[in-house]
């Protein structure tokens, strides 16, 4: 079995307790929730902080709740497993339930939370393997090495944002809380993100994600998640796709929002979708048309890389299919759009 | 479904069952692809890009094949 | 064939003769029961070789090679070896004997002797208090290394001769070429009235056992060696321990503890069982080591990829006149298996169809990746999956129905195939009826509407071979079996049970044939201080070979006894009968004793009661070299039909059921059979959508875990229908 390399945990019972070790051993210290994420990567040695800081015990990160007008907070250390299970979610944000139901196996989705999800690292096949995998071919830019073995001659990490929560959200117009030593800061999801596959999310070591929130919507909202995988269960996304439709009472598009994930550093906002739905009754013929020109611009907007696994020219070819059936999941109140 | 026609010199008559049954799937599979969207799959594994590629070959021939009905 | 090796196929006190076809004669054989072993797996008390902990234990740890290929010009230890909590360091000149599973192709060193072959190939092993240890000072060892061309394609290997990747080899890089023809394939290709042909590949694949590879050794005062190791063959790592360590054979003890699964994978004598002893010699304290999963994707032995090249002839009505077969086989770094391998990759498929001519040319080749070897279905689930798509291709061409198709080429039953094996019975066609059947084929292919649909495909497989992999005379497997006064009965069993049951099989035999209830029967299998030779779990021989020697070695002790008991009540020994832990007098039946006091009447009649049994193939296969491998005293037969959908925007099939026919002679346990089947399906339909043991541009593994390397979840497996 890899060992895992030597580290403290210290469990603080509360937020301020759990900031003040984080400013106390700085980059030293790393924040584990679910553990999902962060424990393979230590087995890797792609980190190896000295201090895991849990936030196990810190309870007011946890659950669902009213955040007054409308508005939901999901706690950070929610699991994925109560995210997608919970009724609220399920009726304001259909497409975050479906996210969340879709991360990598149920037992995972027990422990992975919604906080490690958003802030998951960037994946790809040259840097999620072993230390003596990675010597082998001398490193990567991400991690101890200076080559992009995905970008002959590339200097920009290109490894994937492979959150499925995050698309979802993003399309959601979810806001992050943050708590660091200069207080609280509110962020919508959209501002968190750099185009680096070395380091993607603009989030300070010595910050902690505490809380997702998630404006009101109404009636005619609909949402679907779409994910692209080898197996039914376990993987990470090859593609994701979230998709956010809003209706008018007599089913006319009013506004629309397709987001994809797993393409490159950051999730990507598809151009014009809004434009091309606007106006469209949400059925028939009419409707799978404009489907088709938001999954052609898609098109047009994607260019997977050998970065993670999958064959490349196949992922692009399924990024058209995938945002017209979650386009169409969404449209008839269904989704996700997933084999098996 | 359980065969069993008594070697004359296996124990009680038993022969092997751990391996044999193995063989078949795969050709078997490909062999259902062919009666499903009639391509030949002559390479493994069947990955969707492989399938995608065949179908594509396919449907750029002009005469469709015996047995496919796409 | 000996008389000891014919037993019949009738149960012991039935009369086989007059044809019984219920068998309502049998108490223990044809039920389903649990295995011996299952409740203690189930409930975590099975003990794995990792389970094992011994007082002063060392943990050890294998450098590995970052090349594919490349000569060790120097390795220094020293700061390794200065690290406090490190006892020892070793590297290839500690084990400088060469070893491989074949005699004849022995290319392997436990640690690199002067060159690395694969990145991942074996470099130094550190033995340390503690694992963290091991690895550090793994961290500190200084290898300089001088980078050789890498041959990542078969195709290369064939065409360029260097460098040479084994100094020893005859031609260039190739590892075995086999080229054999029965009658004019020639002649019939250019008189057929149908040709198909075709080329096929098949990538490798690994065997994914859920168990890694762990071997502990100890070395006592007395200068004897004990190896606990996760093996599928104790006596093989027994003989290659001694000749590796310059041991004397008996003074080496090989146990397999419970084993988390193997399916060829643990077939070789691997590394880390010399290396653990080695170490466990130069510090005198015990060592273990245990691979990591990325570990166990480098030292593989997995299925061999292939790309082959199939000519099938045939008359219009379906009739086969030839099969005409080239195959490039690309055999990683080390010989392992290869050799037989290479054969079975022609001399298995001449069955369950007749072929009035046959020709293959396979050449296996070395190249700088992780060695092949033998996988479930070894050598032969690669030229299968092409040969039945080629028939496919046939009937389509003359559009004959593929079940159709199959049944008119069968070989029959009791016959000779063109490459002179032997065929005993054969249950192929009733297999054909069985899936047709079950799967609705007539009514549903061709039928199934957009994008869904159904095929078949037909098999053959030994159980077992008539070639020990080193040549000999004695029995393949051997059993003795141990009585105790209290009603008990032991056997022991050079067997290695790997999941299979082979412990329970033994176990349901001896029950069997002296009427005890299985939960009296021990079993004490594959330690070589405590059992008879046997050859090991692999080629699907077990069952067989050793259901043979237990029924061999029972029906002595059953002799024994009824002729003791009979003495005893002063009656014909035709009529004592044993069953349901009872042995009574057929004519007389309230004369009944337990079984524990037959025991007692043979033990003072006769003398401490105890049996031996043992089997040997006859002599098969044909007469010309290598006529011999894959020569099996019975073949088993098989067929699938599976239904499948194809989305055609994504491309993603899906395999929705298949339906197993197998025909394995008698299921012995067919609780235990249907495991088989399914497990074995569930593993070619995985090998087909999934799995792909590939390497990068740069020789490296793609991805050597369990996320990467994908195995259908639950989710993804099929319904299995048997």
């Amino acid at each position: 079995m890899l060992r895992l390399p030597k580290f403290e945990v210290r469990t603080p019972e509360s937020l301020d307790a759990a900031l003040a070790l984080l400013a106390e051993f700085g980059p030293d210290a790393r924040v584990i929730a679910g553990g999902t994420d962060l424990v393979p990567n230590m087995k890797h040695e792609l980190v190896t902080p000295r201090i895991v800081v849990s936030l196990a015990r810190i309870p007011e990160l946890r659950g669902v709740g009213d955040a007054g007008a409308g508005w939901l907070r999901l706690g950070a250390m929610t699991s994925l497993a109560d995210v997608a299970a919970d009724a609220r979610v399920r009726a304001q944000a259909p497409a975050l339930a479906q996210a969340a139901g879709l991360v990598a196996g149920p037992q995972l989705r027990t422990m992975g939370t919604l906080g490690g999800n958003v802030l998951l690292d960037t994946r790809c096949q040259w840097y999620n393997q072993t230390y003596f995998w990675r010597e082998a071919l001398g490193f990567c830019l991400k991690k101890d090495g200076t080559l992009c073995h995905v970008v002959e001659g590339g200097s920009k990490c290109v490894a994937a944002a492979s959150n499925d929560t995050a698309p979802a959200l993003m399309t959601l117009r979810a806001e992050l809380v943050f708590v660091g030593p200069q207080g609280r800061r509110v962020t919508p999801i959209d501002d968190l993100w750099l185009a680096d596959g070395a380091a993607n999310k603009k989030c300070a070591s010595d910050e902690l994600l505490v809380e997702v929130r998630l404006p009101p919507t109404g009636p005619g909202h609909r949402g679907a998640y779409g994910k692209l995988r080898e197996r039914a269960s376990i993987d990470f996304p090859l593609l994701g796709v979230a998709t956010r439709i809003e209706l008018d009472a007599r089913g006319t598009i009013t506004d629309a929002d397709v987001v994809l994930t797993a393409l490159q550093a950051r999730p990507v906002r598809v151009k014009r979708a809004a434009e091309l739905l606007l106006g469209v009754r949400a059925e028939g013929d009419a409707f799978l048309a404009a489907a088709r020109a938001v999954a052609d611009q898609a098109h047009r907007q994607a260019h997977p890389m050998p970065n993670i696994p999958g064959d490349a020219e196949w992922r692009r070819a399924m990024v058209p299919v995938y945002v017209r059936r979650t386009l169409e999941a969404a449209a008839r109140g269904a989704g996700p759009v997933h084999a098996v | 479904m359980i065969v069993e026609s008594l070697d004359p010199e296996g124990p009680y008559g038993a022969k092997e069952a751990g391996e044999g049954p193995l063989h078949p799937s795969l050709p078997a599979l490909s062999n259902a692809v062919f009666d499903a969207v009639g391509i030949r799959l002559r390479e493994l594994p069947f990955t969707p890009a492989k399938v995608l590629k065949a179908l594509a070959e396919k449907n750029a021939r002009s005469t469709p094949l015996a047995g496919g009905r796409v | 064939m000996a008389a000891r090796d014919q037993h019949g196929i009738g149960a012991p006190w039935g009369d086989a003769a007059a044809g019984d076809p219920a068998n309502r004669a049998f108490q223990v054989v044809g039920k389903p029961h649990r295995k011996i072993d299952g409740l203690a797996k189930a409930t975590g008390r099975a003990q794995y070789a990792d389970d094992l902990v011994l007082p002063g234990m060392l943990h050890a740890k294998t450098l590995r090679s970052p090349h594919a290929h490349a000569m060790i010009v120097a390795i220094d230890a020293s700061k390794a070896k200065a690290l406090p909590g490190v006892h020892a360091v070793i590297t290839g000149a500690d084990l400088p004997i060469k070893y491989g599973v074949i005699p004849w192709t022995q290319d392997e060193h436990a640690l690199a002797l002067d060159k690395v072959r694969f990145i991942g190939d074996e470099v130094a092993a550190v033995a340390a208090i503690d694992e963290d240890t091991a690895n550090a000072a793994l961290k500190l060892i200084r290898v300089e290394y001088e980078p050789l061309h890498a041959f990542l394609d078969p195709r290369e290997s064939l065409a360029r001769p260097e460098p040479k990747i084994h100094e020893e080899s005859k031609t260039g890089n190739v590892s075995k070429h086999v080229d054999l023809a029965f009658g004019d394939v020639d002649a019939a290709l250019a008189s057929a009235e149908v040709v198909v042909e075709g080329d096929y590949v098949f990538h490798g694949t690994t065997h994914a056992a859920i168990e890694p590879h762990c071997a502990v050794a100890q070395f006592s005062a007395e200068g004897r060696l004990t190896v606990w190791s996760s093996t599928q063959i104790t006596h093989y790592v027994h003989r290659a321990l001694a000749k590796v360590l310059e041991l004397p054979i008996q003074k080496i003890r090989v146990v397999q503890p419970a084993l988390g699964g193997a399916f060829g994978g643990k077939s070789d004598p691997f590394s880390l069982e010399f290396c653990v002893a080695k170490l466990a010699m130069f510090t005198g304290r015990p060592v273990k080591m245990l691979y990591t999963r990325e570990e166990v994707f480098y030292c593989h032995r997995g299925r061999h990829p292939m790309k082959l090249r199939y000519r099938t002839a045939a008359s219009k009505d379906g009739k086969i006149d030839a099969v005409d077969a080239k195959i490039l086989i690309d055999g990683g770094s080390y010989s392992s298996f290869g050799l037989v391998t290479t054969y079975y990759s022609g001399q298995l498929l001449t069955g369950p169809y007749h072929f009035p001519t046959y020709r293959f040319d396979s050449t296996r080749v070395f190249t700088n990746k992780p060695p092949c070897g033998p996988k479930r279905g070894h050598g032969s689930v690669q030229p299968r999956f092409a040969f039945e798509v080629q028939l496919d291709e046939l009937a389509e061409k003359l559009a004959l129905d593929p079940i159709e198709l199959r049944r008119r080429n069968f070989q029959g039953d009791f016959t000779r195939t063109v490459n002179g094996q032997r065929i005993t019975s054969n249950g192929f066609l009733a297999c054909l009826d069985e899936v047709e059947r079950a799967s609705g084929w007539r009514a549903r292919r061709a039928k199934l509407g957009r994008g869904r649909g159904l095929g078949v495909a037909g098999s053959m497989y030994i159980s077992g071979t008539n070639y020990p992999v080193y040549p000999n005379k004695m029995p393949q497997a051997g059993i003795q079996l141990a009585v105790e006064r209290s009603g008990r009965v032991t056997v022991f069993t050079g067997s290695n049970d790997i999941g299979q049951g082979s412990n329970s099989m033994v176990a349901y035999v001896v029950a069997e044939e002296l009427g005890m209830d299985v939960a009296d029967i021990r079993v004490v299998a594959a330690d070589t201080d405590l059992v008879p030779v046997d050859l090991g779990a692999y080629s699907s021989r077990v069952t067989f070979m050793v259901g043979n020697a237990t029924i061999d070695a029972a029906r002595k002790l059953r002799t024994q006894i009824a002729g003791a008991v009979a003495k005893e009540w002063q009656i014909d020994a035709a009529r004592v009968r044993m069953g349901n832990g009872k042995v009574f007098d057929l004519d007389s039946t309230e004369r009944c004793i337990t079984t524990a006091e037959a025991f007692q009447i043979a033990e003072a009649r006769c003398d401490t009661l105890g049996a031996t049994g043992s089997y040997n193939t006859p002599t098969l296969g044909g007469d010309y070299r290598g006529g011999t491998i894959g020569a099996s005293p019975a073949y088993s037969f098989t067929a699938h039909v599976v239904e499948a959908s194809v989305d055609v925007e994504t491309g993603r099939i899906t395999c929705h059921k298949v339906w197993i026919a197998h025909d394995c002679g008698r299921a012995l346990n067919p609780m235990l059979v249907a495991g088989q089947m399914e497990g074995s399906a569930y593993m070619g339909i995985a090998e087909a959508l999934l799995e792909d043991h590939g390497v990068n541009r740069f020789g490296l593994h793609a991805g050597p875990s369990l996320l990467d390397y994908r195995i259908p979840t639950s989710v993804d497996t099929p319904e299995l229908r048997r």
